[in-house]
C-alpha cells in the first residue's frame, strides 16, 4: 500500500506538472506580442497597420469620405440600386447609416489603436533613432489625422492615447479638447518626422508614409476648421514657402494614375490605392459607383452595377466659362436629371471590376493655398488672399481676381466657390459648407430630409454614432436629434 | 444445474406418463428474441415446476384443472398465465423496470446501477433496429429526463443541438454542448456523434450531475455523453441485417401572397399617400400594371424548392460472435438520402471492427472505426422560396430562371431554384479512429490499465458556381478546402479492488493527455475559362486568386482519481478528484481541480425495511456534490498574437500587422466552475419505478464575452464573470401493465422536468445579446443578461396597437403618426439613467418589459409502449413550455420596408389605412421600426407539445431449427402532430427565427425490416 500511493502521488501530480510548458498555447503562422517589437523592420511593419486601417476594403477612405462630404451637399447626388448604402445618409431619412457601424468606425478606431501600440512600444525598442523618430512621428501624424475627421463627422470623441491601459467606459471630450489633442499630436510629428525631399533622397518608395509638410498640411486644415486664422496662414505659408511642393501645370495630371508618387509636385498627403493584385490590398472603391455618362466608354471595364453618383447640373453649371477644372467633369446629352458624369478619377485599366488604384490625395498644395486665402480674407489682407486665390486660378486658364472688386465677405464667398470648383470630390465639400455657408447647408438638408422636422435638419450636420458603439461603450452619449 | 434441469424433467415426464395428465410445452424468450434459458415455470399454487433449457423450451405435465402458469426470471417481469386448455406457449418475456444488475459506464470505468451515486441515465438502445431513429442523438431524444435535443435541423447529417438541465453557459454553441465519450476516448466537438452508427451502439449513458461528470474535469460541466460500442457476446456466428426506407415531407409552411394579392399589395403601397420608403412610389419601381392581376402565373415558390421525392435508405449488416476467448464484431453501415431542400443529399459508410481478448492476467481490446461522409451542400433556398415574386413563372421565355420582377431586386435578390442551376458544392468527411487498451491483474486486485487512440478526420470541400448569382459577381468562381483534424489520447490507470467482511472497497488513479491538432488550407479564384474547369483545376481562374491556411494545436492534460466505498450494498460511497491543465488558459490559471462525492443509502437492504415494505425491491436516496468546470472557450483569449495583412504605401506591397482576433487579450481567463447538488430518490419494484432528483448547480465564474468599447479598437473580450444558479427536479416515472392473460403489455413511461435558471450575480454588469439584424441592419439586442433574470431573458416593447386617426395629437407627441404601432409607456428614465416606473411620455429602453426566456422552463415527455401478440406500438410526446422566440421573420415577411418588393406574408393586406383602422398591422409606408421588432409583436411563445414519434412493429419469432431467428417489419412516423400557439414555420427553434435560420419543418416517414440469422 506504501508503494501504491506514492505511485499515485507520481501518477496525479508530478507527471503533468512536470510538462507545464507543453501547455502554452501556440498559433503558428503568428507571432507572439511577446516575441515581437525587435527590429527597424517590426516598427515599420507596425506602423503600417495604422495606415492600412484607415483605407481597407470598403472603410474609410476607400469611398466613404465622399459619400459624407460630396455627396452631402449640392454639389453630388447619388446612390446605386434603390437601397443604397449611404442613402441612409445623403437621403436624411434618420436611420444610423450601416456603413457607419462596419466601414468607418471600428476601421478608424483600430487606426487609432495600432498608432497608440506604435507610441507604446516603438520608443522602448533599441533601434536606429532615425527610424524610431520617424516611426512615432508617423503615428501621431496619423492619429491626429483620424481624430480630425471623427471630430468632424461625430463631434467630440473620447480620447484614447495609450494601449496600456483598457477602460470600459469612455466619455466623450469635447470638440475643443479634441483639437487640442490634434494639434499636440501634429505638433510633435513635425517635430519628428522628414521633410518630402529627405525621403525621396533616402530612397524611400512608399510616397503614402507621411512627411513633416504632411503634418503641416492637416495642422493648417485644424487651424482653419477652427477660425485660427493667424495660425492657419502662417502654417500654410511654411509649406508653400518651403518648396517642396508645387502646383501641377496640368489639373487633371494631379488625379492621373501615370503621376502618383513622390513625383506627383502637388499632393502632400495621399493615400495611395492599388488595382490590379489579387487578392484585393488597398483600392479605391468609387468608380464603380458613378453614373455612367453613354459617350463615355472607358468606365465600361468596371461592373455594371447601376452605379448612380452624379455632379448635380446646378454645381456644373457654376463654373466660370473656361475654367479648365470643368474637364473633371462631363456634361452628357442623356435625358436624365443631372447628367453629369465624374471623370477627376479615371477609370483604372488594371481594375477587377470594382477596385480603382487611383489614389485619394487627402491634402494637396491648392488646397493649402486656398486654405491660407481664406485665413487672410478673415484677416481682412485681401490682397494676400486673391494673390494666392490667383495662383490656383491662373492653372485653371482663369484671368485674376482683382481685390479692389471684393470686400471681405464677397472675397470669402467667392473663396468658397473656388474651394468648390478646386476641390470638387475630393472629400470637403461639407465641411467647408459648414465652416462658410451654414444656412445654405441647412436649408439644402431640408430640401432633401423627409424627417427633418421630426428632429432638426441641423442633426444631420454630424452622423449619428452607430448603435453598437454606444451599446459597448456607456460613456458614448449619442449626437442629439438621433 | 443442466443436470438438475434433466432429472427434473425426467421426472416429470415420467409423472406424465404414468399419469396421463395434460402436458403442456413452450418456448421463452426475450423481447427481442433473445433465447432465454433457466426460466422458472412453476405451477401456480404447486410445488410443480421446471426451467427452461438451453434454447429457451420447457415443457412440464399440469397437475390443476384450470393450470396458471408462473415464469420468473431474474431481471425479467415475472408472468403468470392462464393455460386454458393451450398444449404450446411461446412466452415473451419483459425487462424488469429495476434491473438491479445493470452496468452503467460511469467514466473511466463502470458500477452496477443499484451501486451509483450520482445521476446517470442510460439507454440501452436495444430496439434501435427496429425504429425509424438514424443518429445517435435522436435515441436520447425524450428518452433522458432533463436534455432536451432541438429538432430544428432535420436534414440528415446534420450535427444535434443539446441542453442539459437549463442553459450552462454564456457561451453560445458548442461550449454549452455536453462531453461526448465514444468507446472511453473524449471527443473534440458534438458532431463526431455523426460519426456512429446507432445500430452498433450497446449502450449510450448520461452523466448529468457534476458528482458524476467531475471525473471528465474541467470538460464535465455540460454533462457527458459516454457511448459504448456492441462487442460480440454470443457463441458460434451470429449475423444482423437490418434496412430502412426514410422520407420527409413538410409539416408546416408559411401562407405567402398568392401572385394577385402581391400584385395588389403593391399597387396600393406604391399610390398610398403616406409611402415613404426611399424613393419608392408609382413611378419607381411599381411592376404590375392595375387590373389583369387574376391572368398572372401563380407561382408557389416553397412549393418548388422543396424536394417532394426525396427519399433516404439505410441498410446495416453485423457480424458478431464469441470463438476460443475472442470477441469479435464487424459491422457495415450504408446511410444516404436527401435532404428535404434539393438537391442536397448525405450519404455515410460506416464500417468498424472490434476485438476482444482475454488471456491469463491479460486483456486486450481493438477497435477499429472509419467514417466516410458524402454531402452535396447545394440547397435552393428556402428563404427566397417565401421572398421571390409569385407572379411570375419559373422559366421565363428563353428558358432561364425568372428574374425578380422588380427590376431593381434582380441584381440581388437570386430566383431560389439559382443554387441548384447554377452551383455545385459538396464535401467528403473521413473519419478513422482506431484505440485499443491492454489491462493487466498485477497481483489479485490490482488491475493495471493503459489505453490509447487516434481520430484523424479529414474534410475537403468543393464549390463552384457557373452563373452570377448578382450582378457584382463575376461569371465563374470556385473555392476547395481541406482540414485536417487529428485528437490523440491516452490514458493509463491502476485500480485495486477488495472486499474485507462487509467493507467493500476499490481505488482508481491514472493520468490521461489529449492532444488535439487542427490545421487547413483553402484556396478561391474567380473568371474560369470554360465551364466546370473551376475546382478541379481552381489555378486556371484569373482574379480575385486567394489562398489561406491555418495551424492550431490545444491540449489537456489530466491526473483523476476515485475511491469507491460501500458497506453491505446499504451504505455506499463515491469519491472523484481530477486535476486538469489545459493550454487555452491564462499563464497562471493553467491547472485545475475537480473534486466530487457523492452517498447513497439503500434502504432497501435493511431488514426493517425489506420487511415492512417487502414489494419494493429498490428504495435509494442518494446525495451528491461536486466540482466541473468548463474549459470549452475558443483559443487565443488570454493572449494577442499578431497576424499579418498585405498593404500598399506606394512602394510595392509589404506587410503590415494585424491583432490576430478582434478579442482584447485577458490574461486571467480561467475554468468556468459549476458546482453540483443533486439529491435523488429511487423507488421501484419490477413493475413500477420513480425516480426523482432534485439539483442545484451554481456555474461561477463564468466565461461570457463582454463588449468592450469599439473606440479601443477591440470589440469584445472574455472574462470570468458572475455567477449563475440552476435549480431544478426531474421526475421519472414507468410503469408495466399486463391486460388479458398477459396478451396486451402496456409500458407507460412518463418524464417532466423544470428549471429554474438565474444570473444571482454579474458585478452589476447588463450584457445586452441577441441583436436582431435583418439584411445589414442592427434592430438592437432583444437579450438582456443581468441579476435576476435568466441568462435567456429575452425583453421587449408592450405593443398595445395601432395610432388611430382620432390620436392623432396624441401620436405626435410620440413622434408618431397614425398608422405606426403604439406602445406602452411604463417607465421613464431617473436621474442617472435608471427606470423609474410611471409614464414620461417617451418611448425608452426602459420601456422594455422581460418577456421569457428562450430555454424552456418546462420539458415533459409521455412515451407509451403497446405490446399486443406481434405487434408493438411505441409512441412517444414531447412537450416544450414556457420559452420565448423573437419572431423576426414576423417582420420581414410583413414590412415592405425590407426588401422592397419582395412577397409577404397575407396579414400584410390588412395593414392599417385610414379606412381600415386595423390594430394588428402597421401602415407599413414607413421603414419598419426598430421597437416593432424588439415588442411583443414579434416575441411569442414557443412553447409546443409534439407528438415525436409513432412506430408500429411487427415481430416475427422462429424456433431454433430456422435458419432465420428473427424478423421485423416497421412503420414509423416523427412529428406528425404538433400543438403550438406560435405562428413561425417552427416552435422548436433557440431564441431568434430569422431568414438565416428559416428551414422547412418536415415530418419524417420510414419503413423497415430487421433479420437475425
Amino acid at each position: 500500500m506504501k508503494y501504491m500511493s506514492l505511485l499515485i502521488t507520481i501518477v496525479l501530480i508530478f507527471i503533468p506538472r512536470s510538462c507545464e510548458e507543453v501547455l502554452d498555447e501556440k498559433n503558428y503562422g503568428q507571432i507572439a506580442n511577446a516575441d515581437f517589437w525587435k527590429t527597424e523592420q517590426d516598427a515599420v511593419t507596425a506602423i503600417k497597420a495604422a495606415y492600412a486601417s484607415t483605407r481597407g476594403e470598403w472603410e474609410g477612405f476607400a469611398f466613404w469620405q465622399f459619400c459624407i462630404e460630396d455627396m452631402g451637399t449640392n454639389l453630388a447626388t447619388g446612390g446605386y440600386f434603390a437601397t443604397r448604402d449611404y442613402q441612409a445618409y445623403t437621403g436624411w431619412s434618420g436611420t444610423t447609416p450601416d456603413f457607419v457601424d462596419w466601414g468607418i468606425w471600428p476601421a478608424f478606431w483600430r487606426s487609432i489603436n495600432y498608432a497608440n501600440t506604435v507610441l507604446d512600444r516603438v520608443p522602448e525598442m533599441d533601434i536606429d533613432p532615425e527610424v524610431k523618430d520617424r516611426v512615432t512621428g508617423e503615428a501621431y501624424a496619423i492619429r491626429a489625422m483620424v481624430y480630425f475627421y471623427l471630430v468632424n463627422w461625430f463631434g467630440g470623441m473620447p480620447e484614447i492615447t495609450t494601449t496600456l491601459e483598457t477602460p470600459m467606459e469612455i466619455p466623450r471630450q469635447t470638440v475643443e479638447s479634441n483639437y487640442a489633442l490634434i494639434e499636440g499630436d501634429l505638433l510633435s510629428a513635425i517635430e519628428l518626422l522628414p521633410e518630402k525631399s529627405t525621403l525621396v533622397s533616402m530612397g524611400e518608395l512608399d510616397y503614402g508614409r507621411v512627411s513633416k509638410e504632411a503634418a503641416k498640411a492637416l495642422l493648417t486644415r485644424a487651424y482653419l476648421q477652427q477660425g485660427k486664422w493667424t495660425e492657419c496662414a502662417g502654417m500654410a505659408q511654411e509649406i508653400i514657402s518651403s518648396g517642396e511642393y508645387a502646383l501641377e501645370p496640368n489639373y487633371m495630371d494631379i488625379f492621373s494614375l501615370a503621376n502618383e508618387g513622390f513625383n506627383n509636385k502637388e499632393v502632400i498627403w495621399v493615400i495611395p490605392f492599388i488595382a490590379g493584385t489579387s487578392p484585393v490590398v488597398d483600392a479605391n472603391v468609387l468608380q464603380v459607383y458613378l453614373w455612367r455618362a453613354p459617350e463615355i466608354t472607358d468606365y465600361d471595364i468596371y461592373y455594371d452595377w447601376n452605379g448612380d453618383i452624379r455632379v448635380t447640373s446646378t454645381f456644373y453649371n457654376s463654373f466660370e466659362p473656361d475654367d479648365l477644372r470643368k474637364t473633371g467633369l462631363f456634361s452628357s446629352t442623356d435625358a436624365t436629371a443631372d447628367p453629369i458624369m465624374l471623370l477627376k478619377y479615371p477609370a483604372d485599366p488594371a481594375t477587377q471590376g470594382f477596385y480603382s488604384g487611383t489614389d485619394y490625395p487627402l491634402i494637396r498644395l491648392a488646397d493649402v493655398i486656398i486654405m491660407r486665402a481664406e485665413a487672410l480674407a478673415h484677416q481682412e489682407d485681401l490682397e494676400g488672399a486673391v494673390m494666392e486665390i490667383n495662383k490656383v486660378r491662373a492653372r485653371a486658364g482663369l484671368l485674376p481676381l482683382d481685390a479692389a472688386n471684393y470686400t471681405s465677405v464677397s472675397l470669402l464667398n467667392h473663396i468658397h466657390n473656388e474651394r468648390r470648383w478646386e476641390l470638387y470630390f475630393e472629400g470637403h465639400a461639407k465641411r467647408d459648407m459648414i465652416r462658410m455657408e451654414y444656412n445654405n447647408l441647412i436649408e439644402y438638408i431640408k430640401s432633401q430630409s423627409a424627417d427633418w422636422e421630426v428632429g432638426g435638419a441641423d442633426r444631420y450636420l454630424l452622423l449619428p454614432l452607430p448603435s453598437s458603439a454606444i451599446a459597448s461603450n456607456p460613456g458614448l452619449i449619442q449626437n442629439p436629434g438621433f | 444445474m443442466k443436470y438438475l434441469a434433466n432429472s427434473i424433467l425426467l421426472i416429470l415426464f415420467a409423472i406424465s406418463v404414468t399419469a396421463q395428465q395434460p402436458v403442456i410445452s413452450g418456448r421463452i424468450i426475450g423481447s427481442e428474441g433473445e433465447t432465454l434459458p433457466g426460466v422458472n415455470v412453476l405451477e401456480a399454487g404447486t410445488q410443480n415446476g421446471t426451467i427452461s433449457d438451453q434454447d429457451g423450451n420447457f415443457s412440464l405435465s399440469l397437475t390443476t384443472d384450470e393450470p396458471v402458469l408462473s415464469f420468473s426470471y431474474i431481471g425479467y417481469i415475472s408472468q403468470e398465465i392462464e393455460v386454458a386448455g393451450k398444449t404450446t406457449l411461446k412466452i415473451i418475456m419483459t425487462e424488469d423496470l429495476v434491473n438491479l444488475e445493470e452496468v452503467v459506464v460511469v467514466g473511466y470505468g463502470t458500477a452496477k446501477k443499484s451501486d451509483l451515486t450520482g445521476s446517470v441515465t442510460s439507454v440501452k438502445p436495444r430496439d434501435l433496429n427496429v425504429s425509424g431513429i438514424s443518429n445517435a442523438a435522436q435515441m436520447l431524444q425524450g428518452r433522458v429526463t432533463g436534455l432536451y435535443i432541438s429538432s430544428h435541423n432535420q436534414n440528415p447529417g446534420a450535427t444535434p443541438e443539446f441542453i442539459l438541465r437549463g442553459a450552462s453557459s454564456f457561451q453560445a454553441g458548442e461550449a454549452g454542448q455536453p462531453l461526448i465519450v465514444i468507446d472511453g476516448f473524449p471527443m473534440d466537438n458534438a458532431s463526431y456523434i455523426n460519426t456512429i452508427n446507432p445500430s452498433d451502439i450497446e449502450q449510450i449513458d448520461v452523466l448529468k450531475d457534476a458528482s458524476a461528470t467531475a471525473i471528465y474535469g474541467s470538460r464535465g460541466a455540460n454533462g457527458v455523453i459516454i457511448i459504448t460500442t456492441k462487442q460480440g457476446n454470443k457463441q458460434g456466428i451470429q449475423v444482423e441485417y437490418s434496412a430502412k426506407l426514410f422520407t420527409q415531407s413538410v409539416a408546416r409552411t408559411i401562407e405567402m401572397m398568392n401572385a394577385e394579392q402581391y400584385a395588389r399589395f403593391y399597387y396600393d403601397l406604391a399610390h398610398d399617400p403616406n409611402l415613404q420608403l426611399g424613393s419608392w412610389g408609382p413611378d419607381n419601381g411599381y411592376t404590375h400594371e392595375f387590373g389583369g392581376w387574376d391572368t398572372l402565373p401563380n407561382t408557389n415558390w416553397q412549393k418548388e424548392v422543396i424536394n417532394s421525392g426525396n427519399l433516404t435508405q439505410e441498410h446495416n449488416l453485423a457480424l458478431s460472435g464469441v470463438r476460443e476467448g475472442v470477441k469479435y464484431r464487424a459491422a457495415a453501415n450504408y446511410y444516404g438520402g436527401q435532404g428535404i431542400l434539393g438537391p442536397a443529399n448525405y450519404n455515410r459508410i460506416n464500417t468498424l471492427a472490434r476485438l476482444d481478448y482475454d488471456y491469463k492476467k491479460f486483456s486486450f481490446n481493438l477497435d477499429l472505426n472509419y467514417t466516410n461522409e458524402n454531402r452535396n451542400l447545394v440547397q435552393n433556398s428556402y428563404e427566397r422560396s417565401l421572398g421571390f415574386s409569385p407572379s411570375l413563372p419559373i422559366y421565363d421565355e428563353e428558358g432561364n430562371l425568372s428574374q425578380h420582377v422588380f427590376e431593381t431586386n434582380a441584381s440581388w435578390y437570386y430566383n431560389p431554384l439559382f443554387p441548384s442551376e447554377a452551383s455545385e458544392n459538396f464535401s467528403e468527411s473521413n473519419t478513422t479512429r482506431i484505440s485499443g487498451g491492454l489491462e493487466y491483474e498485477v497481483i489479485k486486485g490490482l488491475r493495471a490499465s493503459v489505453k490509447g487512440g487516434i481520430t484523424q478526420n479529414n474534410y475537403e470541400g468543393f464549390y463552384q458556381r457557373f452563373k452570377p448569382f448578382y450582378a457584382s459577381e463575376k461569371e465563374t468562381e470556385a473555392s476547395i478546402s481541406s482540414t485536417s483534424n487529428r485528437q490523440i489520447y491516452t490514458d493509463y490507470f491502476l485500480q485495486y479492488t477488495n472486499q474485507i467482511n462487509y467493507h467493500k472497497f476499490s481505488i482508481m488513479a491514472g493520468g490521461s493527455y489529449q492532444n488535439f491538432r487542427n490545421r487547413g488550407h483553402w484556396s478561391s479564384a474567380v473568371d474560369f475559362p470554360y465551364l466546370n474547369i473551376g475546382y478541379y483545376n481552381i489555378n486556371a481562374g484569373l482574379l480575385e486568386r486567394q489562398m489561406g491556411s491555418n495551424w492550431y494545436e490545444k491540449k489537456v492534460m489530466s491526473g483523476l482519481g476515485r475511491i469507491n466505498y460501500d458497506y453491505k450494498g446499504t451504505y455506499l460511497v463515491t469519491i472523484n478528484y481530477r486535476l486538469d491543465g489545459a493550454t487555452v488558459f491564462g499563464e497562471d490559471h493553467k491547472w485545475g481541480q475537480f473534486p466530487s462525492f457523492g452517498l447513497a443509502y439503500r434502504m432497501d437492504q435493511e431488514e426493517y425495511f425489506s420487511n415492512a415494505v417487502q414489494f419494493l425491491s429498490i428504495f435509494k436516496l442518494r446525495a451528491g456534490y461536486g466540482l466541473a468546470g468548463n474549459a470549452n472557450i475558443p483559443g487565443f483569449r488570454t493572449q494577442n498574437l499578431l497576424d499579418f495583412r498585405p498593404v500598399f504605401e506606394g512602394g510595392g506591397i509589404s506587410n503590415a500587422i494585424k491583432w490576430g482576433s478582434t478579442y482584447l487579450p485577458n490574461p486571467e481567463l480561467r475554468w468556468e466552475n459549476t458546482y453540483t447538488l443533486n439529491l435523488g430518490l429511487e423507488v421501484g419494484n419490477p413493475k413500477f419505478y420513480v425516480e426523482v432528483n432534485y439539483y442545484s448547480t451554481n456555474h461561477k465564474d463564468l466565461i461570457l464575452d463582454r463588449q468592450v468599447p469599439r473606440e479601443l479598437g477591440f470589440t469584445n473580450i472574455t472574462v470570468n464573470r458572475g455567477e449563475m444558479l440552476n435549480t431544478g427536479i426531474e421526475v421519472k416515472i414507468d410503469l408495466f401493465l399486463s391486460f388479458f392473460n398477459n396478451e396486451l403489455k402496456w409500458k407507460p413511461g412518463l418524464w417532466f422536468s423544470y428549471n429554474k435558471n438565474e444570473i444571482t450575480d454579474l458585478d452589476d454588469d447588463i450584457i445586452l445579446d441577441k441583436d436582431i439584424w435583418i439584411e445589414r441592419t442592427n434592430y438592437g439586442f432583444a437579450g438582456i443578461k443581468q441579476k435576476g433574470y435568466p441568462l435567456n431573458a429575452i425583453w421587449g416593447y408592450d405593443f398595445i396597437g395601432i395610432w388611430q386617426e382620432s390620436e392623432r395629437e396624441e401620436a405626435a407627441t410620440f413622434n408618431a403618426v397614425p398608422g405606426d404601432p403604439k406602445y406602452a409607456d411604463i417607465n421613464g428614465i431617473g436621474e442617472n439613467g435608471e427606470a423609474v416606473p410611471g409614464a414620461d411620455g417617451k418611448i425608452t429602453e426602459h420601456d422594455r418589459m422581460f418577456l421569457g426566456d428562450a430555454n424552456p422552463r418546462f420539458t415533459g415527455g409521455f412515451s407509451s409502449q403497446l405490446n399486443y401478440k406481434n405487434l408493438e406500438l411505441t409512441f412517444f410526446f414531447e412537450g416544450v413550455f414556457d420559452k420565448a422566440i423573437v419572431n423576426t421573420n414576423k417582420a420581414t415577411f410583413t414590412f415592405p420596408s425590407y426588401h422592397y418588393g419582395n412577397n409577404k406574408i397575407p396579414k400584410a393586406l390588412n395593414r392599417w389605412t385610414p379606412s381600415n383602422p386595423s390594430n394588428e398591422v402597421p401602415s407599413l409606408t414607413k421603414n419598419l421600426n426598430e421597437k416593432l421588432v424588439r415588442s411583443d409583436w414579434t416575441i411569442e411563445d414557443g412553447s409546443f407539445l409534439r407528438l415525436r414519434d409513432i412506430t408500429l412493429t411487427y415481430k416475427l419469432y422462429f424456433d431454433e431449427e430456422s435458419p432465420i431467428k428473427n424478423l421485423r417489419i416497421f412503420g414509423s412516423a416523427s412529428n406528425l402532430v404538433t400543438f403550438t400557439r406560435y405562428t413561425g414555420i417552427n416552435p422548436d427553434v433557440w431564441a431568434t427565427d430569422a431568414d438565416y435560420n428559416l428551414m422547412p419543418f418536415s415530418r419524417v416517414f420510414t419503413v423497415g425490416v430487421y433479420a437475425s440469422f
